[in-house]
């Protein structure tokens, strides 16, 4: 491998999102033939690397090689034409179209009239997936397809257009074990062809199966890249994890009391199963685990805002039925999603206005929204949380994103809840607000209130949790008192059965 | 489990040929039942009547399958006849019929420009579109009807050839047309990709901003058609004609099976949804029910199509 020379090749790739730098001088080679395998957890920087490779963002610094020639950037158009593919796992195909027109599209066979020949373009797509050894039927529209076959129309799609370079970013996440086999072949196939593959995924056992090299990251820096077989699983691990930072774990002393929720056999299919846990006063408990391992569907089961298939939810001593995010509210179980632009915040009303929504129908007189009682809480709520600038009427949208999120807590804070679902609290939320929302939290714990926290930073996770439960593919996967949780221990469970679901 | 298939294979079955089972069922209902519903010169009447609505309805066709409206058409049919009455006078049947539908593909034209420039919404553009060629139509002919006195343009909306009329002809010929553009040209696939999902199309290299000019520009260009049709059998251009036509060809589209979220819709289901329209304008006509009842079973039959297609895209996204 190593006597050609890379087809595409990273230098000094670096990139911030408003001041906070994603990626520091990242350097990555991909050679013809090669899978080569971008590991990191959470927020290491992989998804911005891979948008930066196919050509979706524009890097701060640094230059991309390939074929030879120094791009400082080029459009995703550019990449998609001259042989640079991405995979991604949202599918950018187009539903109502059939396969075939989706691999050809803008770049149909025509006939001499200029019509779209579509028994050559049907041949030609039929061929391309003979090439890869995939039965398919070329003929009917996309949206009929299963998630994991349109993975595999994008890929068609990209040999189609001759690719080079194929970016697959995290491809079996949605797949079944069976299919997984299918996608390993095609990839043995692709580099046969010579095709270079940079390869995403967070299950480290088919990292080891298909994988030649690894590049590390970690909070945006390149930490190692080595063979394969530089690595074992601990090592991997260690690298991804690697910080030596001293957490400060919040122990006061405090003795959390009694269960007040409990969560018993929750299931659904293809998204969460066989979910238990007790969730007791007075206690911080946070859900670790990668993206898409499900805690949020989790989350939203509890809550009522998706129906549940199985299982029970039994909330002070007796078994619920919630039928709604207002109906959990009304019983006491407060969320504050982990998306707050689209589901947190009512954009273009004021702060108070916000604040308020939660308590409009309990603080009804009369059948009337009773605002005097409801300005006076949130402004209790509101001095309470340091919201800043210190204008209840402000528009919401004029609000930094941490002191937003300070705003949606207050909403809970308002409607008195039992237990708070907190999906994310300080994502986006700069360093000062961080702290003042841990603060909140911990008041409120000592309070009395049950916190289910979920967070997929490692650091917050183990310094702000009494106890932490790990999740991968839909399921609890092992549970940690903070004294015996570490980085590694959690991100070990976190990967390690990050099985397939069948 | 496979009750749920076979009940979903049945769905989506029924779902692509709603439109025409319908329209079977309602002409077989008016034959049994409507005295003189299946008579030579009621079905004529019919056809007269709403091939007009269905050269709007092709055009509303292109766009709404991108995901688009125009709710600027029954303004446009307005707008086209008195520029076709006012040139005739002065220049000349031909230069007039040319220069109609020349002025009001312009009009669409720069809808189109709006839409796919800016960011305003189709529905605001196409809306201001409403206003702007029902004020112009109102200014060309200060607010009053212009006789046409051309008769061989007043003959054409009257012609029959061997016994069909010319002007239903004339809208299966534009439908067979758009059809296979539909179906072949690459434009005519473009505008489904479009439709369905706009960010891939774009990745896919396709020019959006052409597509969405030209399918406000074919929906004006194909208003005008019916535009001078209608002002054809009216003899007459006028400043206040076509009002609400926009939404009766909004309304043949959607129950001939397309979808106001775009990426789907079909020529041969929206000419059924013209004919469901038709039939029913007729049987309700001839059957002496009340003409305010027309509108609330048209709107009933909106409803159920657009719940129906609810159903089927529900069903798809869950397998």
């Amino acid at each position: 491998m190593n006597d050609l020379t890379p087809i595409l090749k990273l230098k000094q790739i670096g990139k911030s999102f408003s001041g906070i730098p994603v990626l520091t001088n990242v350097d990555l080679d991909l050679y013809p033939g090669e899978v080569h395998c971008l590991m990191g957890e959470n927020g290491a920087g992989k998804s911005t690397l891979i948008k930066i490779i196919s050509g979706s963002y524009t890097a701060d610094s640094g230059e991309i090689d390939y074929l030879g020639q120094t791009y400082p950037s080029y459009s995703p158009r550019w990449a998609h034409r001259n042989g640079i593919n991405t995979i991604y796992q949202e599918i950018d195909l187009v539903p109502h179209l059939t396969v075939a027109e989706n691999i050809f599209l803008g770049n149909e066979p025509l006939t001499k009239f200029k019509n779209i020949n579509k028994s050559e373009m049907n041949k030609k797509a039929e061929a391309v997936f003979n090439d890869m050894g995939v039965d398919m039927d070329v003929r009917v529209k996309l949206q009929t397809l299963k998630v994991a076959n349109q993975q595999l129309v994008a890929i068609a799609k990209a040999l189609a257009f001759n690719s080079k370079v194929m970016i697959l970013d995290e491809p079996t996440s949605v797949f079944t074990n069976t299919e997984v086999e299918l996608l390993f072949k095609l990839i043995r196939k692709l580099k046969e062809q010579k095709i270079a593959l940079l390869y995403i995924s967070h299950h480290i056992e088919e990292i080891f199966e298909i994988g030649d090299r690894i590049t590390v990251l970690r909070d945006g820096n390149l930490v190692r890249t080595g063979l394969i077989g530089e690595f074992n699983k601990d090592s991997l691990i260690k690298s991804m994890v690697g910080r030596d930072v001293k957490i400060e774990r919040h122990d006061d002393g405090k003795k959390m009391g009694g269960v007040i929720l409990s969560v018993e056999g929750l299931g659904q299919d293809g998204v969460v199963d066989d979910i238990s846990f007790k969730l007791h006063k007075g206690e911080i408990l946070g859900v670790g685990g990668l993206v898409g391992a499900g805690r949020t569907e989790m989350a939203r089961l509890v809550m009522g805002a998706d129906r549940r298939q199985r299982g029970k939810v039994i909330y002070m001593g007796k078994e619920i039925q919630i039928k709604s995010p207002n109906h959990a509210l009304a019983l006491g179980i407060g969320l504050v999603p982990e998306d707050r632009k689209q589901e947190g915040i009512v954009p273009m009303r004021s702060v108070s206005e916000n604040m308020a929504y939660s308590l409009i129908e309990k603080r009804a007189r009369f059948g009337l929204v009773h605002w005097k009682a409801i300005k006076k809480m949130v402004l209790e709520n509101f001095t309470a949380l340091n919201v800043q600038p210190q204008s209840p009427e402000k528009n919401i949208n004029l609000l930094s994103g941490g002191n937003q999120q300070k705003a949606v807590l207050g909403k809970m804070l308002c409607a008195d809840c039992d237990v708070l679902i907190l999906d994310e609290p300080t994502r986006g939320v700069d360093v000062g607000a961080r702290e003042e929302i841990y603060k909140v939290m911990k008041d409120l714990k000592n309070k009395g209130l049950a916190i289910l926290m979920i967070s997929s930073d490692l650091i917050e996770l183990m310094s702000q949790s009494d106890r932490i439960l790990v999740m991968a593919g839909g399921r609890i996967a092992g549970e940690f008192s903070s004294a015996e949780a570490t980085e590694e221990k959690i991100l070990a469970l976190a990967l390690n059965q990050g099985g397939n679901q069948q | 489990m496979e009750m749920r298939e076979k009940l979903g294979s049945y769905l989506s079955f029924l779902n692509k040929y709603s439109a025409i089972i319908a329209l079977a069922i309602i002409v077989i209902y008016g034959t049994l039942f409507v005295p003189h519903f299946m008579s030579v010169a009621n079905l004529k009447a019919i056809l007269f009547q709403y091939s007009i609505i269905g050269f709007l309805a092709l055009g509303q066709l292109l766009v709404i399958i991108t995901g688009g409206i125009d709710l600027s058409q029954g303004s446009l049919v307005a707008f086209t006849s008195i520029v076709a009455a006012v040139l005739m006078a002065q220049i000349g049947l031909v230069p007039a019929v040319v220069g109609a539908v020349l002025f009001c593909s312009l009009l669409g034209l720069f809808s189109g420009l709006l839409v796919s420039r800016t960011k305003i919404p189709a529905f605001i553009v196409t809306l201001g579109m409403l206003g702007i060629g029902r004020g112009l139509a109102k200014f060309v002919a200060n607010a009053k009807p212009v006789p046409i006195t051309d008769e061989f343009f007043r003959s054409m909306g009257r012609a029959e050839l061997i016994g069909v009329p010319l002007c239903a002809i004339l809208w299966v010929i534009a439908s067979i047309m758009l059809y296979q553009f539909l179906k072949r040209r690459r434009l005519g696939r473009y505008i489904y990709a479009v439709g369905s999902s706009e960010e891939s199309a774009r990745l896919a290299g396709i020019n959006i901003k052409k597509v969405k000019l030209f399918v406000y520009t074919m929906s004006a260009f194909l208003t005008s058609i019916g535009a001078l049709i209608w002002a054809s059998r009216l003899g007459s251009g006028s400043p206040i004609g076509g009002i609400g036509y926009e939404l009766e060809s909004i309304a043949a589209v959607i129950v001939g099976g397309a979808s106001l979220y775009g990426g789907t819709g079909s020529v041969v289901g929206t000419m059924a949804g013209v004919m469901i329209f038709g039939v029913i304008n007729s049987i309700l006509n001839l059957s002496g029910i009340s003409p305010f009842w027309q509108g609330a079973i048209k709107g009933i039959l909106i409803l159920s199509a657009v719940a129906l297609s609810q159903i089927q895209m529900r069903r798809s996204r869950k397998a």
